[in-house]
């Protein structure tokens, strides 16, 4: 295994830890989901939980996002991976689109 | 229904004759047509046709996968003395057998005109929409309340 250099950090200054270029060119796709009448609230809680893995504390304050805002933005990411969970997410039915952040 | 979270991360429900009954009944209405859902709304999306054709392949192969997971379902279940069944779900047929429900609700509430409330008043079109849409949510809260279940 190699080692790399520390890089020099005067005192005094904040290092940025944001080194990755690709976020900085590519804004990627965020998966959005947009409210609809029909799904239980619980039911849209469990499937967020699921698909992304959060506890359900962060599950239910994205349901009620979209509850009471129409949408929300649940996490953004590659073309490849946004486009996997706008996949996963319509398997459930719900209403989950990838969108080009504005 | 009852439910219990068994040791190694299956689900077992328990159902008497007639919750069976009902169950074989809901899912002879899956699947139910999907609704059309775009990939994306505000496109900036390279080859989005094309993008939005591999969706809907995606969503047709799971309602395929679903419909085998579910007509196995009930074939498999473990009758338990008079007139009580067993049922063993797997993690991923307990998914299933969630999103299947979830579609048969959403199915229904189509096929009444996609309501934004609930019908108070019933007609011999509508009565069976509303019954298949009730009756496939509670088994839904059911299950979802023994998937949090720790």
């Amino acid at each position: 295994m190699t080692q790399t250099a520390s890089p020099e950090v005067r005192p005094g200054t904040v290092q940025d830890q944001d080194t990755d270029s690709k976020t900085d060119l590519d804004p990627g796709y965020l998966v959005v989901c947009w409210n609809d009448p029909v799904n239980l609230m619980d039911y849209v809680t469990h499937v967020f939980q699921v698909v992304f893995g959060w506890d359900r504390q962060k599950a239910e304050r994205h349901m009620l996002q979209v509850h009471e805002q129409g949408k929300s933005i649940l996490t953004r990411d590659s073309m490849e991976k946004a486009e996997h969970y706008v996949h996963e997410l319509q398997k459930y039915s719900l209403t989950a689109t990838l969108e080009r952040p504005e | 229904m009852k439910t219990k979270r068994l040791e190694n991360g299956n689900l077992e429900i328990l159902i008497v004759a007639w919750e069976k009954k009902v169950l074989t009944g809901l899912f002879r209405l899956y699947p139910q047509p999907r609704r059309a859902c775009n990939l994306t709304k505000n496109g900036g999306i390279n080859d989005a046709e094309y993008a939005q054709t591999l969706l809907e392949e995606n969503l047709k192969e799971t309602q395929l996968h679903h419909q085998e997971v579910i007509s196995r379902l009930l074939k498999d279940t473990e009758e338990q003395g008079a007139k009580r069944f067993r049922i063993i779900l797997r993690p991923t047929e307990s998914e299933t057998l969630l999103q299947v429900l979830n579609d048969i609700r959403i199915g229904s509430w189509l096929a009444l005109g996609a309501p934004e409330k609930k019908l108070t008043e019933l007609d011999e079109n509508t009565a069976p929409h509303v019954w298949a849409m009730e009756l496939a949510t509670i088994f839904q809260a059911e299950l979802l309340e023994a998937l949090q279940r720790p």
